[in-house]
């Protein structure tokens, strides 16, 4: 007769690994499902409202988050400004929507993203993920004479274009791509992934302010003051004499063209109608590129473009128009300057409507 | 592919079962094939040049004996020692001399790319040099026949979880297990899965958030950087080295057991040394093991036989200090180097003359007091040296120059006092101190080291709780989840080497 088994003490039992993974295991994935569920109920949504999507630029990820509020408050959006930083704290979308409606009557839904650092290459990413997501009408693409060197914001750009979100959102889906894009726990983990650089505390604490200096319609506005604007670059000053000696000379390169064709291209083929913006400068910007003679030239460029491919183009508002402290730099607008260029840009949207050459739903007007 | 990466934790699982699946006499064949596809990822022109190593090395074994094993060739140990050496100094040189030669040849226009050379370069070409030289003095003093076979030699120097960076392992050791491993079992699987979430521990939550920490400044400009800053800066990188190369240590032995070969301890508390004496066989213990048998007790015995005297200044000095400045060229060719390994020599010498004293006690038998003094010494003098191994000499010296505390050095301090006493802070007193980040992370980095001094064994955690151990590793997993988003990850510092 066999003996029977004695039944042996959990607690004197051998320590077996495998039982101890597999309850890990478990309590990962409670804490992970936990965690999402309590941000999704607004867990340290105030004091913690910052999400990210993995890319280098936060700034990118409050303008989205942002937009999506926008959508689901106004139910849709009708006119996006995309560009560099000059966008970003350069136009405030509530100036010209006002101005618009109390021209036309018509109400039409502006929004900002502007987003600083993404060259031209990154934008056009930057817009077929709009065209996508939000469905605009009209993409306003604001664009100036640095856009055109390959050397500019390339690597940025390369980054961003090849993170997995962006490559989710471009069509070319992936599991961390997919998860990105929904799980709210992985966007807060995303902002805080850095948490041991060096200047993390303060980049964070800026990253906070920054989304609460966001306006809803996507402005940010820039307090800075450039109180030499009107002096002329100055050769002894290492950044600027940097700046020169990389813009000396306007030139277009192939990919950053190829970049707006496929830009033009892009908008149209999606039935959206493209307007180029001229951005403006102060006139002593011009100095890093050899003065004047190559602004005209610039103009020229995009003047010709623009008609070649039928696209409208606002061209920039004279300098002069910005009061002297409406300067942060040499082509970026402050808090004073920026109603001022809204207002200019208020009158020339009045009078695309009021010619029926905005493409907006009811207008008739063929993208 | 780096080993904290979720590639090479696929390529892991996808070995090790194969590995198991496959009959005994193909296991060994399947391992170099396996090693041989590790190398290919950091470069196939590295796997070439390994090959080549080890087909000179295999058949330089062959002809130091003779066929029958009884008749020496020093001719040809010579040979292969020179080979190796000169392997060595060509990898280490590559990346120091050649790119001083391009630049002399750029001035006579001439030109001359190298990033093709650097990649046939191995990396852990040191720790290859000094696996190939033991096998070859292993096989001239008998106390191994030359391998007969070349896989199995191929696999013993390139085996892929001992390649990049160590354990230094022992022929007879090492092919005695390759020909017959541990077969899997539960206990083989419990201790291989708990020292690479140890080794992961150590690397990626403590080792790398501390790396990034660190002041650029400090190891470049240190005279720029506040006295407190630096200083911590300094612990915070010796804690930082050595859980960096012993989480890789644990990984490695960890992946290596789930194949049923066991690698060497390679670190077992450091820092809690006592003595010199006991560091070095506590810190890399494979390398410092290598330099014991085949530098220092050789040298140590041929001063013996021409010097009969024990507590002669020669036999006193010389074998210690050749030694550490062994170590320290092998580490790299370079002053500081050197230096440290000097400074280590010197404190062994030292050592051995407190050690001659008429009245001199064992360090284990003194009292607790003077034990624990006796290991802060230790620590201060360790952190020391590793001054000079961290920076080039004329740096370190403005290291050492920072770290003394001169009134110019102390002032602000005072100032941030005197404001203080007022009633007042200015902004600048949190500049003046370590990030609370880097404290909490030493904090945290001695608790592993805490848990395995009273337990006396680094796997203690194997018998707590079940309940315990879930919560733990839990915990790990998730850290190392949040870990694995990080854009700046650093590279194993000893991979270097």
């Amino acid at each position: 007769m066999k003996p029977s088994r004695a039944a042996v003490p959990i607690k004197d039992a051998k320590p077996f690994w495998g039982f101890s993974v597999i309850l890990a295991l478990v309590l990962v994935v409670i804490a992970l499902v936990g965690l999402e569920y309590l941000f999704r109920q607004g867990l340290l949504a105030e004091s913690f409202p910052l999400r990210s999507h993995g890319l280098d630029s936060i700034q990118f990820d409050i303008k989205w988050f942002k937009l999506k509020e926008y959508l689901a408050r106004s139910g849709g959006v009708d006119v996006i400004f995309t560009g560099s930083s000059l966008v970003n704290t350069g136009i405030d979308p509530e100036i010209v929507q006002d101005l618009a409606l109390q021209q036309t009557g018509r109400a039409v839904r502006f929004f900002n993203y502007g987003t600083e650092g993404l060259s031209i290459t990154a934008t056009a990413a930057t817009i077929q993920i709009l065209i996508d997501t939000a469905h605009p009408e009209v993409i306003v693409l604001a664009t100036e004479m640095r856009d055109y060197y390959s050397a500019s914001g390339q690597e940025l750009a390369d980054s961003y274009i090849a993170s997995p979100w962006v490559q989710q959102k471009l069509g070319r889906l992936s599991v961390p791509g997919w998860l990105i894009d929904h799980s709210l726990l992985l966007q807060k983990a995303y902002v805080l992934r850095d948490w041991m650089q060096e200047d993390f505390p303060a980049a964070l604490k800026l990253n906070i302010r920054r989304w609460h200096d966001t306006g809803e319609t996507g402005y940010e506005p820039d307090n800075r003051i450039m109180q030499d604007v009107a002096d002329p670059i100055d050769l002894n000053d290492p950044q600027e004499k940097a700046s020169f000696d990389m813009y000396n000379g306007f030139r277009v390169a192939d990919e950053r063209l190829q970049a707006l064709q496929d830009i033009v291209d892009l908008c149209k083929s999606r039935g959206v109608q493209l307007i180029l913006l001229d951005m403006p400068a102060h006139a002593t910007f011009f100095g890093f590129f050899g003065g004047e003679s190559e602004h005209a030239r610039y103009l020229d460029f995009i003047e010709s473009f623009a008609s070649e491919n039928e696209v409208i183009l606002i061209s920039a508002m004279p300098y002069e128009h910005v009061p002297p402290d409406g300067w942060s730099d040499r082509i970026h607008l402050n808090r004073t300057g920026v109603p001022v260029f809204s207002e200019y840009l208020g009158e020339e949207f009045s009078s695309l409507i009021e010619n029926g050459l905005l493409a907006l739903a009811g207008s008739g007007v063929n993208p | 592919m780096t080993i904290t990466s979720l590639v090479f934790l696929g390529f892991i699982c996808a070995s090790v079962l194969l590995y198991r699946l496959l009959p005994v006499k193909l296991r060994t064949a399947w391992l170099l094939f396996v090693s041989v596809v590790f190398c290919a990822t950091w470069s196939l022109p590295f796997a070439i040049s390994l090959a080549v190593l080890g087909s000179v090395n295999f058949l330089l074994g062959k002809s130091v004996r003779g066929a029958d094993d009884a008749k020496k060739h020093p001719a040809w140990l010579w040979m292969g020692l020179l080979f190796n050496l000169a392997f060595l100094v060509f990898a280490k040189y590559l990346d120091f001399f050649v790119p001083d030669l391009l630049y002399r040849l750029g001035t006579l226009s001439a030109s001359w790319n190298t990033g093709s050379l650097t990649l046939l370069v191995p990396i852990g070409v040191s720790f290859l040099f000094v696996q190939c030289v033991i096998y070859l003095l292993d096989i001239y003093y008998q106390r191994i026949p030359a391998q007969a076979r070349f896989v199995p030699f191929l696999v013993y120097l390139f085996y892929f979880p001992k390649l990049l960076s160590g354990p230094i392992e022992r022929p007879k050791a090492f092919f005695s297990q390759l020909k017959d491993p541990q077969p899997i079992s539960r206990d083989l699987l419990s201790r291989g899965m708990a020292l690479i979430a140890a080794g992961l521990l150590r690397k990626m939550l403590i080792a790398d958030p501390l790396t990034a920490l660190l002041q650029p400044d400090s190891f470049a400009n240190p005279a720029q950087v506040p006295l407190v800053v630096l200083l911590f800066d300094l612990i915070a990188y010796a804690f930082a080295l050595y859980n960096d190369f012993a989480g890789y240590s644990s990984i490695v032995r960890g992946v290596s057991l789930l194949f049923g070969i066991e690698l060497n301890k390679n670190f077992n508390l450091p820092y809690l040394s006592r003595s010199f004496n006991e560091f070095w066989s506590r810190w890399h213990i494979s390398l410092s093991d290598a330099l014991r048998d085949y530098v220092y007790f050789p040298l140590s015995r041929w001063l013996a036989v021409r010097i009969p005297k024990r507590d002669h200044v020669l036999n006193l000095i010389l074998p210690p200090m050749i030694t550490m400045l062994v170590s320290g060229l092998w580490h790299g060719f370079g002053w500081h180097l050197l230096l440290w390994g000097g400074l280590h020599g010197l404190y062994q010498v030292c050592e051995r003359i407190l050690r001659l004293r008429k009245n001199f006690r064992p360090i284990h038998e003194r009292r607790n007091i003077i034990r624990g003094l006796s290991m802060l010494v230790v620590f201060l003098l360790v952190l020391i040296a590793w001054i000079p191994f961290r920076m080039h000499l004329s740096v370190a010296g403005q290291f050492v120059k920072a770290l003394i505390p001169t009134s110019v050095r102390l002032q602000p301090y005072l100032d941030e006092l005197y404001t203080l006493r007022q009633g007042d802070l200015t902004q600048n007193w949190l500049l003046l101190l370590p990030d609370i980040r880097l404290l909490a992370l030493l904090a945290a980095a001695i608790i592993p080291d805490l848990v395995h001094f009273y337990s006396r064994n680094e796997l203690s955690f194997l018998r707590w709780p079940v309940w315990l151990k879930s919560l733990l590793l839990g915990m790990l997993i998730l850290a190392l989840l949040f870990m694995s988003l990080a854009t700046y990850r650093p590279p194993f510092i000893y991979q270097g080497f």
